[in-house]
């Protein structure tokens, strides 16, 4: 049930009062039930200061026969004409007495002053009056089908009185005007400034006798929403103890304590109540009971929304099937090509700032990051620590759904190719031997030369959204950099073979670790050199210096 | 249905000053905005001041989070944001606004720079209908409305018309109310002034001023529109002079009746009272929903009676030649002695001597 069906259901007068004082439910009515002529017909009647019939409805409309331009229109035409000017009055006073927006008022026999007497917007009055004027002292062509001096059953329909509903003429003027009661914006303003001033955002300067912002109260400022709306709750749960309230004691224990913390929560908007007894949506002016039913609202949602978007499991039955698969598809949004250029189709500043760890970016638009995956970008994201499977792991989770399934097409097509020539070679090999001097040599020899063989082969990678060039590059700039390894070591020359050899025995019984041994011969002499772990340094030098 | 208006605002300091409660009017014209705004939330605007020497994006200026404004505007006020705004804008040391404003001498140019601001918006526009047609494959429809204080400078004639054109291929529709004090109003003010129970007042037309215009006026609707045929410069120069101030062919008038937009001619003398009831009554509705609805002084040009300008001297004149090649006029005076066109560089050969 939509809010439509559920205001023109069966509520009592007093509900649909209630929901007509608030200004998105007017708002609402207003935009989706009335049609652009309707909502300017509105627009004339909010500001006026009286009744209104269905003959005033109709003098603010102006329907044109159709006529061949040029000529005048035949009396059927006019007819026609007629009959849509008024049926498109009675429609649209039908719906205001469908949402009650309009009710019908009694006037006992008189006569009606309608909109040509005392309009509110003297424009209005004059320039109906200039209209008929212009067209030459006669009336709107319309107005020529009038009946003559009896009034049938529907002149005097036409003369009803109606009135717009004054909370929803109210609301409406009030949007339009941008008024709200000073009242409620004092007391808000007040609660705000309480808030404030106990989270300690806020303190009380008597020099100059004004708030000032705290040091604590401008991080406020600086976090997100979701950090927010947590240091809301931590300040709350702080506060609470404060005042003697044990909060996680009195949870275990007393279920009226329950109540007043759920109660303080429903404030704050983090969560809603809903009566039990009633079937249909909560009614305004909620209140604590006993049998109350609390859910959780949309902002305690996004409280516990993690950074990537990402529902928790707790909030999982209250969000949509819609919008979980909106979540998904919005987290799908890379296309890697062959040539190494990725296009990032996201707004996300998270993304963009992940993407900027390995690729280089080349121009950021409004919904795009077009960049290139180079070895030095790539190098780099190495140095930090990033491995080349976490980036394949990344490009490959968040690949576009467009490339996915082209991947799936491709797959399909090399399947139902690799079937067609699997049926070939059945045929092949049936029609005997002679056809087997045909086969590739390299078949001949296991070698994979045929196509089915390549598709095989291809389909290996089904599941790789990456380009294989792209991806063997990657783990190629790894290797690239592991390839060469540098350690610390000692360097130690011996002159006589001897004490090399001695050097060598002494090692194996002390267990040094040796890199390397070098014999070089420099200016006609043999040097003998050995690299020893810098771990074993001290046994090293214990040798030496023997 | 996408709808997107662009309010431009001639920004007349002398006007204003003498005339106008500035802050009421902003009033006004913030909550049109928000009529406009209530009906529809694919309903965007954007306003545009014009100052004598060029025009400045009012609102929604993104780099200052009106995004946040626009989406919460049913709930949100517009009309501190403006003035605040138009505070900043006037103010400060090296102002050229109010330099030119200040500046005695009449070497400085004292009309607005309508065209300019004419100009961004179709440029604007031209961007939006490409994002909503092409990429949304949604309908739309765009419309640039002007509020004038005052009659329109000669000088911006071809830019004007330039722009006028190219709102036409885009077939974005140009509404234009123009505000003025009608010194007159005393004088009729038995005969014809009708008066609510507010006390509050309207000028209507003089009844001699209607009989005329009925007598040398065609009325239509604003879709059936008759051009005038064209004439020869010698039987031109003796058709009775037309004297109606009211009727004057006015450049932006025959960009409204081009576009099938309104244009009005508010005459009162009292703007504060009169300006929000014409702003909603006539423009607050678009193109397709006027139809239906009564909307007063919708008015047929009259071709006959307009006044083009002379593009070397940026007079007004009646009667002239004009370049073949890229129909610019000049004024006989001056034709005289002209080998080539100013705009398009073509050889001038006259074709009417007398």
């Amino acid at each position: 049930m939509n809010l439509f069906d559920y205001i023109s259901s069966d509520l009592p007068s007093q509900q649909k009062t209630q929901l007509y004082q608030e200004k998105s439910v007017c708002l609402c009515l207003f935009r989706v039930i009335f049609d652009q002529v309707e909502q300017q017909l509105i627009y004339r009647i909010i500001f006026m200061d009286q009744n209104f019939t269905i003959q005033d409805i109709q003098e603010m409309l102006h329907i044109k026969p159709k006529a061949i331009p040029g000529m005048n229109p035949s009396p059927e035409e006019m007819k026609e004409a007629k009959k849509q000017h008024e049926d498109l009055s009675e429609k649209f006073i039908k719906k205001l007495q469908k949402f009650e927006l309009a009710v019908e008022i009694e006037t006992q026999g008189m006569s009606t002053p309608g909109l040509g007497r005392n309009p509110r917007t003297p424009s209005l009055q004059q320039n109906v009056s200039r209209q008929s004027d212009i067209m030459g002292g006669n009336t709107p062509i319309l107005s020529q089908m009038t009946s003559g001096i009896y009034e049938t059953e529907k002149d005097i329909q036409n003369k009803r009185q109606y009135k717009l509903k004054p909370e929803f003429q109210f609301e409406l003027t009030n949007l339009i005007e941008k008024k709200s009661s000073s009242k409620i914006q004092e007391e808000e303003k007040q609660q705000v400034e309480k808030w404030e001033n106990q989270a300690r955002y806020i303190e009380f300067d008597v020099r100059i006798s004004q708030y000032q912002l705290t040091v604590n109260g401008f991080q406020y400022i600086l976090m997100d929403t979701p950090s927010q709306v947590q240091n809301i709750l931590l300040n709350y749960i702080q506060t609470a103890q404060q005042s003697g309230r044990d909060v996680y004691y009195k949870l275990r224990e007393k279920r009226e304590n329950i109540l007043q913390i759920l109660s303080d929560f429903k404030e704050i908007g983090l969560i809603g109540t809903s009566s039990k007894g009633s079937q249909n949506l909560p009614p305004l002016g909620m209140s604590i009971g006993r049998k109350q039913k609390f859910f959780i609202t949309s902002l305690l949602q996004s409280f516990l929304q993690s950074q990537t978007g990402q529902n928790l499991k707790i909030v999982e039955q209250s969000t949509s099937l819609v919008d979980q698969q909106k979540q998904q598809i919005l987290d799908k949004f890379i296309i890697v090509e062959t040539n190494f250029k990725v296009f990032a189709y996201t707004s996300s500043d998270l993304y963009r700032q992940l993407l900027k760890q390995f690729i280089r970016v080349e121009c950021f638009f409004p919904n795009l990051v077009v960049g290139t995956l180079t070895r030095k970008s790539l190098q780099k994201a190495y140095q930090r620590g990033i491995s080349s499977q976490q980036i394949l792991h990344f490009l490959e989770t968040h690949t576009h759904i467009t490339a996915r399934m082209n991947k799936m097409a491709q797959q399909q097509s090399n399947m139902s190719a690799q079937t067609y020539e699997y049926s070939q070679s059945r045929q092949a090999t049936t029609q005997g031997t002679e056809d087997a001097k045909n086969m590739p040599i390299a078949d001949l020899f296991g070698l994979s030369s045929s196509r089915s063989a390549r598709l095989q082969a291809a389909n290996k990678d089904s599941y790789n959204y990456i380009p294989p060039n792209v991806r063997q590059q990657i783990e190629l700039w790894e290797k690239e950099l592991k390839s060469l390894s540098s350690k610390p070591g000692l360097l130690i020359e011996f002159d006589s073979k001897d004490r090399y050899n001695s050097f060598i025995e002494y090692a194996k019984q002390k267990k040094i670790l040796i890199y390397k041994i070098l014999e070089k011969e420099f200016q006609q002499k043999k040097e003998y050199l050995v690299i020893v772990d810098v771990q074993n340094e001290k046994e090293a030098y214990e040798f030496t210096f023997m | 249905m996408n709808d997107l208006l662009n309010l431009i605002i001639d920004f007349n300091m002398e006007f204003m000053e003498k005339h106008l409660n500035f802050s009421k009017f902003i009033q006004d014209v913030s909550m049109f905005l928000g009529c406009y705004q209530l009906q529809s939330s694919l309903n965007n605007f954007r306003i545009y001041i014009s100052f004598p020497h060029d025009s400045y994006l009012l609102f929604p200026i993104h780099e200052l989070g009106d995004e946040r404004l626009i989406k919460k505007f049913a709930f949100a006020d517009l009309k501190h944001v403006l003035l605040d705004r138009l505070v900043k804008l006037l103010g400060g040391e090296n102002n050229i606004i109010m330099q030119n404003f200040n500046n005695p001498a009449g070497t400085v140019k004292r009309q607005c720079s309508l065209s300019t601001a004419m100009m961004k918006s179709i440029c604007f526009t031209k961007q939006w209908i490409e994002q909503v047609s092409i990429k949304q494959v949604e309908q739309f429809s765009a419309r640039i409305m002007v509020i004038k204080f005052q009659s329109e400078d000669p000088s911006q004639y071809s830019s004007l018309v330039n722009a006028i054109f190219a709102a036409q291929k885009l077939k974005i529709t140009i509404d234009s109310l123009t505000i003025s004090i009608d010194p007159m109003e005393s004088q009729n003010h038995s005969s014809n002034n009708h008066l609510n129970g507010n006390g509050q007042q309207i000028q209507n037309h003089n009844q001699q001023q209607h009989s005329q215009y009925q007598q040398n006026t065609q009325i239509s609707t604003q879709s059936q529109m008759n051009t005038s045929q064209h004439e020869h410069p010698m039987q031109a120069q003796h058709q009775p002079a037309r004297q109606q101030i009211q009727l004057e062919a006015s450049l932006l008038q025959q960009a409204a009746n081009l576009t099938s937009g309104a244009a009005i001619n508010l005459k009162t003398h009292r703007i504060e009272s009169d300006l929000f009831p014409t702003l909603l009554e006539v423009f607050s509705s678009n193109r397709a929903t006027r139809d239906k609805l009564k909307i007063p002084l919708i008015e047929m040009v009259d071709y006959q009676s307009m006044n083009s300008t002379c593009i070397c001297c940026n007079k007004n004149i009646n009667l002239g030649y004009s370049c073949s090649y890229c129909l610019s006029l000049y004024c006989p005076e001056q034709s005289t002695n002209r080998d080539f066109c100013q705009i398009c560089n073509k050889k001038l050969k006259k074709v009417w001597s007398y």
